[in-house]
Parts: C-alpha cells; structure tokens; sequence
C-alpha cells in the first residue's frame, strides 16, 4: 500500500482532486451566497455529500472537513476573522487553505457534542487541550489525537478547547487557529488499513498563543 | 441510515444539477474503480 505521507503529498493525486474541487467551488458549498457561498443546506447539502461519498467516502469526508473551521468562522460574524481567514478561503481556487475539525484526543472522541448527557457536566471526563487566558490571549497546550480528520494537511482548525476543567466537557470552547502559529506541531499521518484518502494525525499545542478577542 | 435516493425524496430542479455536478466531479476525478470483475 502506499505510503500515507506519499497519498497526502503536494504533487499527489489528493492533492490534485483537492484543487478540482475547490476550482469547481465545492469548499464554499455551505456558506452562504452574500460571502461567495454556494449556499447548500439540508438536502442540498446532504446529496452534495452523498455524491461525493459515492465516489469515495474517505476522500468525501476529506473534502467536506476542510471547509469546518472556515463555515464556523463565517457564521461567527466576527468581521476580523471574516476579513482574514474567510474571504482568503473562499477566493482559494488551489486547495491552499484546508480546514480540519480538531476534536478527538487521546483520553476521549468527540464527547464534547453530548450535551444532553449527564457526563457532559461530569468533571472527571474532560478535555486534554486546555486554554488558559493569559492577557489578552488564550494560551493553548495540549495534544489532540490521531483520528484528527485532514489532521496532519490542514492548514487552519476548528479547535475544541477546555477552558474550566471543573465544568467537564461543559467547560470548553471552540476557537479558530491557524495551525502556522508558533508551537503547533504535528504527527505522522496515520497509518490506516481503510479510508486511506482521508489524512488523519496528531496536532500539538506547546504554548500555542491566539488573541482572545478573534 | 437510508440515501436521499433509498428515501425516493423528490429533488428540486437547482439541487438536481448539483447533483448531477457533483457526480461527474467524482465519478471522473476520483471514484473507485473495479480492480477486478467476478463475472
């Protein structure tokens, strides 16, 4: 089989589809059509991604994570990352700019989508990535897990962070973070015997600094 | 979980040409193709 750093290599054949799909316009398909959006919802949504599952799910799951942190940026409404991160996003017609959905770490997946359970507020199951205000800033430290979707190629994540251990799961947050930063790092792609079109990998947070305001 | 097509949901004439793109796209840049034939 080859070699996932091969599969997610610049002059690979991902990274080819990667640039078809974002020339065809299919990053921007949730967001809105006032931004440059295709303006997808709901079924729409759900037979774009249904189509490109059909083709294959891995690379579908790929193309469709990279838009996360971006959608969650637009629909944030705040104009400084609209201006900076969204906008660039949107006009990329190169498959540049790739989003990642930072959830999962090592001790848990992705609990901190079940608000309705009593765990949620439980504090002995919380988050290993933590953020600290510090200033002006969210200091960030921690270390997500393997199974990060376009983990290890993205170029920007919707980062889930905890900020109030004692709150569990409740005690978090969701920040947009530029993965060029200073003290981000990453591992190897992971090595997997299915869906080997969709890069997954570590991220690492070493003091990693974002303002508190964006 | 069914598939908009195991539903028989009736698609909207923008969302029918969507569909449609978006199959070409990955049919003719990235779909799997049989390694082998049983037949």
């Amino acid at each position: 089989m080859t070699d996932p750093r091969e599969v997610v290599a610049l002059d690979s054949p991902l990274r080819k589809v990667f640039k078809q799909s974002y020339q065809l316009g299919y990053h921007v398909a949730g967001l809105p059509v006032e931004i440059g959006g295709m303006g997808l919802h709901g079924l729409g949504l759900h037979v774009l991604i249904e189509e490109m599952s059909w083709g294959a799910v891995d690379l579908g799951l790929s193309l469709l994570c990279a838009s996360f942190p971006f959608a969650a940026a637009a629909a944030s409404g705040n104009p400084e990352l609209y201006e900076k991160f969204v906008r660039p996003y949107v006009a990329d017609r190169e498959g540049s700019m790739i989003g990642c959905w930072a959830i999962t770490e090592p001790q848990h997946g992705s609990d901190e989508l079940a608000p309705g359970t009593p765990q949620f507020h439980n504090p002995r199951v919380t988050g290993q990535v933590v953020a600290r205000v510090d200033g002006d800033s969210y200091v960030i430290n921690g270390q997500k897990a393997a199974w990060v979707s376009n983990g290890t190629i993205a170029t920007h994540a919707a980062l889930y962070l905890t900020t109030d251990r004692k709150a569990g799961m409740a005690g978090g947050g969701i920040a947009f973070v530029p993965l060029n930063l200073p003290g981000v790092s990453k591992g190897k792609p992971l090595n997997k015997l299915g869906q080997r079109r969709l890069n997954q990998g570590e991220i690492y947070f070493d003091n990693v600094r974002i303002p508190r305001c964006a | 979980m069914e598939t908009y097509r195991e539903l028989n949901l009736e698609i909207p004439k923008d969302i029918e040409s969507v569909k449609e793109s978006v199959h070409r796209f990955a049919k003719d840049s990235f779909a799997r193709r049989p390694r082998c034939s049983t037949e």
